[in-house]
């Protein structure tokens, strides 16, 4: 990668620094005072990929099986609730949010709410309109995940071939201005060998791919095959390291530009190792402690990767009533005995959802969650 | 003056923050944030007044002599133009 690239992402990375500094502010502030900071809608379940192992998905079938969309009117005044509880940072998220034909409707309306919004994407919806209304009204961030680097990869993880699309929704997105976006690259068995001419296309546009390699379990009635296509610790260190490597050039212009950001990005990396897993099978994280999830059908979950029984209705308590009914909820949420007990509990957890989620497939699929055999 | 239609100032959990949006989001450089004086003010100028207004304004409010409200309101105006946040 350029050196002058290199400088650009370096003041990026420590210009995000500063905002997330405020963002952990804020939300100290919300777990403080009882109240909300962030707020995640999942617009849709459904999606223009089918990833073998997205543990969100739905197909029409089975989200009409489990509730019903909700529509654009009642996201806006959602959103609104939200703001008027003192929120401030909303993510429009899916299934693919982008896909549904109000999306800019509610995009517009929450942006102008004074609510700072993220949007996740993969890529294969970014049309002229989207376009223009981010031209206009940049989200503070786009979350953009690609699932290879070929159409034949994508046609094994996403059943269709929409490679060039998604890469041509990035350049796009690209093109644009004034806009701050996160690649990312969701791997599994089925994909990772391509995360070397990934990289090398995103070296070409002056990225750094993010990686995710947890392939959860999946919830809300989701059926994935997340759980077989988990990669090898050999595998995820292979990826690891050599994004490690490509990003290494940057953190030492960051450390060269702002000793001082260099050294915050240690110590927030630090604060998220939990010291002791066991110490507690109560949630550790801040789930339902300063944000939500909204899921497509309406119910409110601590976060992404809750099921039933752990919800609230805001659409039928209103939005405050359904947090404050969930913080209660979320007291009670433990980690499964067996998991707490499991030496293996770090590779799948210790996260109490992802354990939870875990412990449910297992009795679903009638099989072990496979941590042990993959040592 | 104006308030610029592209800020908004909220209370987040009893903070007053003024909220970039649209294009000035991408023009952070670091939240600003207001005291209650602050956020009085800002809601006459969101509205559109005169330093004089603003003056008058105060001093029916705080308990504060003339000279300090003129202070005051000058020092603030200053900071929102040198934000870029004011309109004339």
């Amino acid at each position: 990668m350029e050196q002058r690239r290199i400088e650009e992402i370096a003041e990026l990375q420590i210009k995000n620094k500063e905002w997330q500094r405020f963002m952990e502010h804020i939300s100290d502030n919300a777990v403080k005072n009882g109240t909300i900071s962030h707020l995640t809608m999942e617009l849709t379940a459904l999606c223009t990929l089918q990833c073998k192992m997205c543990y969100v998905r739905l197909d029409k079938k089975q989200a009409d099986q489990i509730g019903t969309m909700r529509t654009a009117k009642e996201w806006i005044d959602m959103a609104r609730q939200f703001r008027d509880a003192g929120g401030l940072t909303v993510l429009l998220t899916g299934g693919e949010a982008m896909m549904r034909p109000d999306f800019l409707e509610i995009y517009e309306a929450v942006s102008k709410m004074g609510l700072f919004v993220t949007v996740f994407t993969n890529g294969t919806t970014i049309t002229d309109e989207v376009i223009e209304m981010f031209k206009k009204r940049p989200p503070v961030l786009i979350g953009l995940t690609l699932y290879g680097a070929s159409e034949e990869t994508y046609e094994k993880v996403a059943g269709v071939r929409s490679f060039q699309k998604a890469l041509n929704g990035l350049d796009r997105l690209l093109s644009l201005p004034k806009i701050n976006i996160d690649v990312r690259f969701t791997a599994c068995t089925l994909n990772y060998k391509d995360y070397k001419p990934l990289q090398n296309l995103m070296s070409e546009r002056g990225i750094v791919l993010s990686y995710d390699i947890g392939n959860m379990a999946s919830v809300r009635g989701a059926t994935s095959k997340a759980r077989k296509l988990r990669l090898s610790k050999e595998q995820e260190m292979e990826i690891k390291s050599h994004l490690e490597k490509v990003s290494a050039p940057i953190l030492d212009a960051i450390h060269k530009k702002d000793s001082e950001s260099a050294e915050i990005i240690s110590e927030a990396e630090k604060e998220n190792v939990k010291e002791d897993p066991l110490e507690t099978r109560r949630l550790h994280c801040r789930a339902a402690a300063f944000g939500v999830y909204i899921a497509f059908d309406g119910r409110m979950y601590p976060c992404d990767t809750f099921s039933e029984p752990y919800f609230t209705e805001p659409f039928k308590e209103g939005f405050v009533a359904a947090y404050k009914r969930l913080q209660g909820i979320a007291k009670e949420i433990l980690v499964p005995e067996s998991c707490a007990k499991c030496i293996h509990i770090m590779e799948c957890g210790p996260c109490a959802a992802r354990l939870i989620a875990e412990k449910e497939a297992c009795k679903r699929e009638g099989v072990s969650c496979g941590f042990e055999e993959r040592r | 003056m104006k308030i610029k239609e592209d800020m908004m100032l909220r209370n987040i959990n009893g903070e007053w923050m003024v909220i970039p949006m649209g294009e000035r989001l991408m023009e952070f450089t670091g939240m600003l944030r207001l005291n209650e004086s602050g956020a009085f003010m800002w809601n006459y100028l969101q509205e559109g007044t005169t330093k004089e207004n603003l003056v008058e304004a105060l001093l029916l409010e705080y308990e504060v002599d003339e000279q300090t409200a003129t202070k005051a309101v000058d020092e603030f105006v200053e900071m929102l133009k040198t934000e870029n946040i004011l309109e004339q």
